[in-house]
């Protein structure tokens, strides 16, 4: 059960007023099931993400669960520069309260899934940025959640690694869930069971994922290059108010800004 | 999953991330070099060996009977504890912002690990620095070693309280910062440490008697020393209530603007 209840987030602009994403929003997500989370750029679903993680604290209201919830996958929270890749792994294992063999368990499984060879024992700061995700998937996807936070599918590296990390991923939402946030639909329909639609502070859920992505395009496509294409052509562009989502990710494995 | 339905007790969190945090702040701040371990604890006594040496060649040998590097050091060692506790528990919400991606992981953790990593320096500092002195033939008398200890740990608490106030404050005024750095300089010369208070002309002492410092510092001094004479004003009284004022407004403070800390 993940319940948000009460749930009121604003940020403050930088003139002083308060601009508020979600006032008093109440919601629960079903039980076991993979979660899309879509909407437009700024409705919110990457601060939706946060305060599920954690990382974000709500002004007002809670998020109540009883699911182990991971912290965004593939982020660089763990790592310090001045540290090793095994000290980064070892920190959170032991925030974890893993025991010494459970932890030596996680370091070779991450080691095996970086496959970044001896820099594995240099500090993080002489890392490329690719090993630096590569460290961050493996971290991640070490520790069994009930629910997976990813904001994009941000597959990284080479082809080889990119198929090793689908193949992963889709492996561990066989057995837990995820939480995903994405412009890219086919991702969406291809691992989500539900979607949850964020638009002007509300999030509907969708049990149909088909029907929650026209919703999606209805709302995506409202604003301003729609709504001229509309009032130019009525007519014979309605079929296609069905185009492009903005910033609707190329293929599938790319959309890699995890931080969006 | 199937596996393990652990959950753990609040207390067994807290305790696994104040450990972590604890081993992370250690490696992180001198791990980097070869002799990282070795120069961790070095850095403190070169500062303090430097500072003694430099002063008691200003003064000369001996004080009431006192060596003057012992007195300095007793000085010294409480007074550098409690300034890097305040200065590193202000900077640990900053520090460790990436650190709270992990729903674990509280500022208040952060507090806690560097407490506890720079008390146990002074401490480990201290004892190698009294050992030394007393093995090139200066007077280590180390009267009341509770009483040493026990004063040691108020100004322990008393750092971490204002660390926590001064953490909370700087994030609303982020400017403050220089400023709580700078104020640490002319504090260092009124808290007693380099010369004895007694030597302050007398219509100036009751301004310096609001320094819990000074109190504190002269306290560990008359507890080491046995026969160090303390001002009838040094009040053991009027440090733990500092302490303890210092250590509500702080937990206070920082309880009441938790969520506002972490929010970005």
């Amino acid at each position: 059960m993940i319940e948000l209840q009460n749930l009121t987030k604003s940020y403050r602009l930088s003139n002083g007023e308060r601009r508020y994403i979600f006032r008093d929003l109440n919601f629960s997500f079903p039980e076991g099931a993979n979660i899309g989370l879509i909407g437009r750029n700024g409705a919110g679903k990457s601060t939706l993400l946060r305060l599920i993680g954690g990382i974000d604290t709500p002004d007002r209201g809670d998020i109540v669960t009883d699911k182990r919830i991971s912290w965004p996958v593939g982020l660089s929270g763990g790592l310090q520069g001045s540290l090793t890749g095994r000290d980064g792994v070892k920190f959170v294992c032991r925030v974890y309260g893993m025991t010494r063999d459970e932890m030596l368990e996680k370091v070779r499984f991450v080691q095996d899934f970086a496959e970044i060879g001896e820099y594995f024992d240099q500090p993080v700061k002489s890392y490329s940025a690719g090993m630096r995700a590569r460290l961050n998937f493996g971290l991640s996807w070490a520790f069994d959640f009930d629910y997976y936070l990813m904001d994009e599918v941000g597959a990284v590296g080479d082809a080889r690694f990119k198929q090793k990390s689908r193949q992963l991923m889709e492996e561990r939402i066989g057995q837990s869930n995820v939480i995903l946030v994405s412009h890219g639909m086919p991702e969406i329909a291809r691992l989500c069971n539900v979607v949850v639609l964020v638009n002007d502070g509300q999030a509907i859920l969708y049990e149909d994922v088909d029907e929650g992505i026209r919703a999606y395009q209805e709302t995506a496509g409202a604003p301003q290059p729609q709504r001229a294409q509309t009032v130019a052509g009525k007519g014979p562009m309605q079929s296609s108010g069905f185009v492009a989502p903005p910033a609707k990710a190329p293929s599938l494995q790319t959309g890699q800004d995890p931080r969006n | 999953m199937t596996t393990k339905a652990t959950t753990r007790t609040p207390w067994q969190i807290q305790k696994s991330v104040v450990f972590a945090l604890f081993l992370r702040e250690l490696k992180t701040r001198f791990g980097a070099y070869k002799f990282g371990y070795v120069w961790l604890l070095l850095e403190p006594m070169a500062h303090i060996l430097v500072m003694t040496l430099i002063f008691s060649f200003i003064r000369g040998r001996a004080l009431f009977g006192i060596d003057f590097p012992v007195f300095i050091v007793t000085g010294i060692v409480p007074f550098l504890m409690f300034k890097n506790i305040a200065l590193r528990v202000m900077d640990g919400v900053d520090a460790n912002r990436a650190l709270f991606a992990y729903r674990q992981i509280k500022p208040m953790d952060t507090f806690i690990a560097r407490t506890l990593l720079d008390a146990f320096l002074a401490f480990a500092v201290a004892a190698l620095i009294l050992i030394g002195m007393a093995w090139v033939g200066l007077d280590v008398p180390f009267r009341d070693p509770f009483a040493v200890i026990s004063l040691m740990m108020i100004l322990v608490l008393m750092g971490l309280g204002l660390g926590m106030i001064l953490c909370v404050l700087t994030h609303y005024l982020p400017e403050a910062k220089t400023l709580v750095r700078l104020i640490f300089l002319p504090l260092y010369l009124l808290s007693g440490i380099i010369f004895p208070i007694t030597m302050i002309p007398h219509e100036y002492l009751h301004l310096l008697l609001w320094n819990p410092l000074l109190h504190a510092i002269e306290l560990i001094r008359e507890a080491f020393f046995g026969h160090y004479r303390v001002l009838q004003e040094i009040s053991l009284l009027f440090t733990v209530m500092t302490m303890l004022v210092m250590l509500f407004l702080g937990l206070a403070w920082y309880r009441n603007k938790r969520r506002e800390l972490l929010a970005t």
